[in-house]
């Protein structure tokens, strides 16, 4: 018995879409009581009766943020070509992991700058910093791998879109860390994102690979 | 209610719905009401408590919507306040009756007093009464500042109360709250209304969980808002009302950021208020709020910048200035609080190159580098460079604040090429150093280090298996320095050499010295050190009490203040805790496991197969609770020493400063022991429900009457934020 990490988090169910509710009677509702009580009929009383214990349970489940919209934790479009297995068990995986792809880092961006940031969410089980395939020099980006699937919701929340090194930094989910998944799959050996893009950045080693071929 | 997305701070949009239903159909008027009431009755019965104000807070202002007749609403409030009465309840129970209808007559005061005034100034007089006789040794323990100046920290009951007072004063005109009911008079006037059947508040238990008192956050008055509209007055109920919309706000979009911060900045009568001062005291508020913030830290890092992006022409220099005001009042400003601001202010500023008017605060270079003022610049400096790097530091700050600059962060390797050729263990450092690179095992690596002295024994010891001080030194400093490049680095060459270490720390004594030699070698780096430390704890290398005894061992008095050994010690608590929680989650998960068995075999029949397969199982599930019973029993064990470890070590350095301080005369309030005390107390906030736990071992053998009474006072505050 240790205390060691468990990499277990299981995501929070999807919010249930809110069925619609009715309580308002409808345009052709008999006339308002005067005085006498009003008995509609049996099963139209019943309906109302639902509806209205629906009505007051989203009032109460709005209060306790039940039903909360939870943007920033949504998969992105990205999925890895190289993933082995089903595009229905990669699904499962994002949707139950720890781990997060980050982007956008500068080539001199530590571990240790890294392990900062994102311990502001949760403790942090493991970093691996991405590298260039040929030079085996960090390009970029990197996975972050937490030991709860709370920690790094938090992350995609608060840190997803602030800056590292000055730099925007992006975050994703990602299916889990596997050998080889470290290395850029560019041709000239860093990230594809370099090998063709056309301005000029001194974080990512000037201008894109192509660029600099011409 | 088809919008699932309810928004508490649109409450009076739903009570004139509710009010104008009630109107056309008094039948689903009586329905709604009764299922609220319903409702009300499932929160209370679930610890929901801020939920079930709002419950409440609804239903008050029904009566405004014609829906609910106030005399009835008087009588809940009634037997709210009846609670008052009850005898051996927890305060913090009565606390909570009396701040649900206190919170509900901004409201609804006005309607209540023109139709029951009589009733309602009894009420209010039996309320005034309670919070006269009520306990309030917990306020010092949830203050953010100690000083009274230049704004008083309130109990949250006296300064509501304070506002209730004002507001019955101006006859219960109240302008803020808007209320589109007052465009509907003429329809809700003409509707029946419904009595609220009588309410009797559910009896105590012992599982509630009440919330725990709190103090109301100030930082700004009318005097800090340069120009435009005024800021309401402390003991205004419209601040009151701005204050819960806003956190109303916060708590139903946290999770959006960029959506908090546009609902928050479009709040309906902005123009009336300094808005931008009101948002950033409301969420410093938050921030700060012992023991523990509504939400986690990060999160209001993200929204400030939010805020900052969509009024970059206001809000930066309001924030600004909110720094400014803190940085003045650190003197008197919680450890706690002050963690929080180093942690806040760095990484804002590490969104931002780091730009700031550094030589404003050129004050704190002429000061004793232990004094808040240096010690927060310092510290903040510290984590600054952590997200960036040394050389940054040093030119983002002017030069005459190289003083407070941290050191670089290189490691300190005792065997290395300027080492004194007579320093025991050097040359088995070669050796070892050697061996390591030449990818030796652990056998190998424990046979090499069998040659090293044990400078603890003179004679022939047990054949070297003892603990050996030296032997932890070589090794160790050894493989961090070979292994010094990164975090990655360092994590693999404590894997790779597990066994070798477990060897060499199996005594207590063992893991402190690899404690201590960890600390030599990256005192320079303290965000090393932790995240070493974390390592070997989930290796179990070290055990945490082991940690707790290093960081109170006299070799760390001078890091004792220091941001990071705090940082360190509450982590290692937190994995403690989670590892008692983990087992504890596996023995209920193995019992309701069993439970389903007994269940399936009792609705099963009798076939015979079905019954040996279950025994079986059965046989195997009570022997995996058993064990797991131990288990749990044996976690708790452990956690509860690593809390009286720590205590214990508290007790006694705070005594002897006093003791000191006493005998000699000098004035015990040195910097030092402001930081010390703030300490022991911010272990009973951040882990208070662990700690209630043991509460009675804590008594018994620690928190006894003969203790000093500053230290016991520490131990007395924290009892009473349940009572």
């Amino acid at each position: 018995a240790g205390i060691c990490g468990s990499v277990s988090g299981s995501a929070p169910a999807p919010c249930p879409d809110a069925p619609a509710a009715e309580p308002c009677p409808p345009a052709s509702a008999p006339p308002r009581p005067s005085g006498g009580a009003w008995r509609p009929a049996t099963d139209t009383h019943f309906s109302l009766q639902t509806q209205l214990h629906t009505g007051v349970s989203f009032l109460v489940t709005g209060l306790n943020n039940g039903n909360r919209s939870d943007s920033y934790v949504d998969v992105s479009q990205y999925r890895d070509q190289h993933f082995k297995g089903n595009r229905y068990e990669q699904e499962k995986l994002l949707k139950q992991s720890c781990s997060l792809y980050v982007g956008n880092l500068s080539f001199y961006t530590t571990e240790e700058q890294v392990h900062e940031l994102f311990s502001k969410s949760g403790d942090v089980k493991r970093i691996v910093i991405g590298l260039d395939k040929v030079k085996k020099t960090a390009c970029g980006f990197c996975f972050v791998e937490y030991y709860t699937r709370a920690d790094a919701e938090n992350a995609m929340r608060f840190i997803n879109g602030s800056r590292l090194d000055d730099r925007i930094i992006r975050t994703d989910w990602d299916a889990g860390f596997k050998e080889g998944r470290q290395f850029g799959r560019g041709k000239s050996g860093g990230q594809v994102r370099d090998e063709y893009r056309q301005d000029y950045d001194p974080a990512r080693g000037g201008y894109g690979k192509l660029v600099q071929k011409s | 209610m088809q919008n699932a997305r309810l928004l508490p701070e649109k409450l009076t949009v739903y009570t004139t719905l509710v009010g104008l239903l009630n109107a056309r159909n008094y039948n689903f008027g009586g329905e709604f009401v009764e299922a609220m009431i319903r409702q009300l009755k499932e929160t209370l019965k679930s610890n929901l408590y801020s939920e079930a104000v709002y419950l409440v807070r609804f239903l008050s202002d029904l009566v405004n919507c014609h829906v609910i007749a106030a005399p009835s609403m008087v009588a809940m409030f009634e037997n709210f306040v009846s609670v008052t009465q009850e005898e051996d309840i927890p305060q913090v129970r009565s606390d909570w009756y009396v701040y649900v209808v206190l919170s509900s007559l901004p409201w609804v005061g006005k309607e209540l007093y023109e139709k029951k005034d009589v009733e309602m100034d009894r009420l209010l007089n039996q309320i005034e009464g309670y919070l006269k006789r009520r306990q309030k040794t917990h306020v010092p323990m949830l203050q953010v500042w100690t000083a009274e100046k230049p704004h008083p920290q309130e109990e949250y009951l006296d300064c509501l109360w304070a506002q209730v007072q004002k507001l019955k004063k101006d006859r219960w005109q109240e302008r803020h709250i808007l209320r589109p009911y007052i465009a509907f008079d003429s329809v809700l006037c003409e509707a029946l209304q419904h009595n609220l059947p009588p309410f009797t508040p559910p009896a105590h238990s012992d599982d509630a969980v009440y919330p725990m008192p709190h103090v109301v956050f100030r930082m700004f008055d009318y005097t800090d808002a340069p120009e435009g509209p005024v800021m309401p007055g402390s003991h205004s109920v419209e601040r009151f009302v701005i204050e819960e919309n806003l956190r109303c706000i916060i708590k139903s979009h946290w999770r959006e950021r960029k959506t908090c911060a546009a609902q928050l900045l479009s709040y309906p009568g902005k123009n009336k208020i300094p808005l931008n001062y009101h948002i950033v005291e409301v969420i410093f508020g938050e921030l700060f709020q012992l023991p523990s913030p509504p939400h986690i830290d990060v999160m209001y890092t993200a929204l400030l910048i939010e805020l900052c992006k969509l009024q970059p022409g206001s809000l930066p220099q309001v924030l600004a200035q909110a720094t400014e005001m803190m940085y003045m009042r650190l003197d008197t400003m919680n450890t706690t609080c002050i963690d929080r601001l180093i942690n806040w202010f760095s990484h804002h500023l590490s969104n931002f190159q780091f730009r700031w008017s550094w030589d404003d605060w050129a004050d704190c270079l002429t000061q004793d580098i232990e004094k808040p003022k240096p010690k927060f610049v310092k510290e903040v400096l510290d984590k600054c460079m952590r997200l960036s790097y040394h050389q940054r530091i040093v030119d983002i700050v002017p030069p005459s604040f190289s003083a407070l600059i941290p050191a670089d962060p290189v490691c300190s390797y005792k065997y290395g090429e300027e080492a004194d050729s007579s320093l025991p263990g050097l040359a088995m450092a070669t050796t070892v150093g050697n061996a390591i690179k030449n990818r030796a095992s652990n056998e190998e690596i424990l046979i090499v280090l069998k040659d090293v002295p044990n400078p603890n024994q003179d004679d022939d010891d047990d054949g070297g298996d003892g603990f050996n001080p030296l032997k932890i030194e070589v090794f160790l400093q050894t493989l961090l320095h070979l292994a010094a490049k990164s975090f990655s680095h360092s994590f693999s060459a404590l894997a790779k050499f597990h066994e070798v270490l477990k060897t060499l720390t199996d005594s207590d004594e063992g893991k402190l010295h690899i404690l201590r030699v960890l600390y030599e070698f990256w005192r320079n780096h303290p965000q090393m050190i932790s995240v070493l430390v974390d390592k070997l704890i989930r290796t179990q290398i070290v055990d945490c009490a082991a940690v707790a005894n290093w960081i109170f061992s006299p070799e760390m008095a001078h890091d004792f203040t220091r941001f990071y050994v705090w940082e360190i010690l509450h982590s290692t608590i937190r994995k403690m805790n989670k590892h008692v929680q983990k087992i504890q989650n596996e023995l209920d998960e193995a019992k309701v496991k069993l439970e389903k068995q007994h269940n399936k075999k009792r609705d099963s029949g009798d076939e015979e197969d079905m019954e040996k397969n279950s025994e079986d199982e059965e046989g195997q599930l009570e022997e995996q609770i058993e064990r797991l019973q131990e288990k749990v029993e044996s976690a708790q064990s452990e956690q509860k020493n690593l809390f009286l470890v720590i205590f214990q070590r508290f007790i006694m350095l705070l005594t002897e400063h006093l003791v000191r301080c006493e005998t000699s005369g000098v004035d015990l309030n040195t910097t030092w022991y402001k930081n010390g005390i703030e300490r022991l107390q911010q272990i009973f906030l951040m882990h208070h429900v662990i700690i209630q736990q043991y509460m009675g071992t804590l008594e018994n053998l620690l928190f006894t009457a003969e203790l000093d009474h500053h230290i016991l006072a520490v131990y007395q505050q924290f009892c009473a934020l349940q009572l």
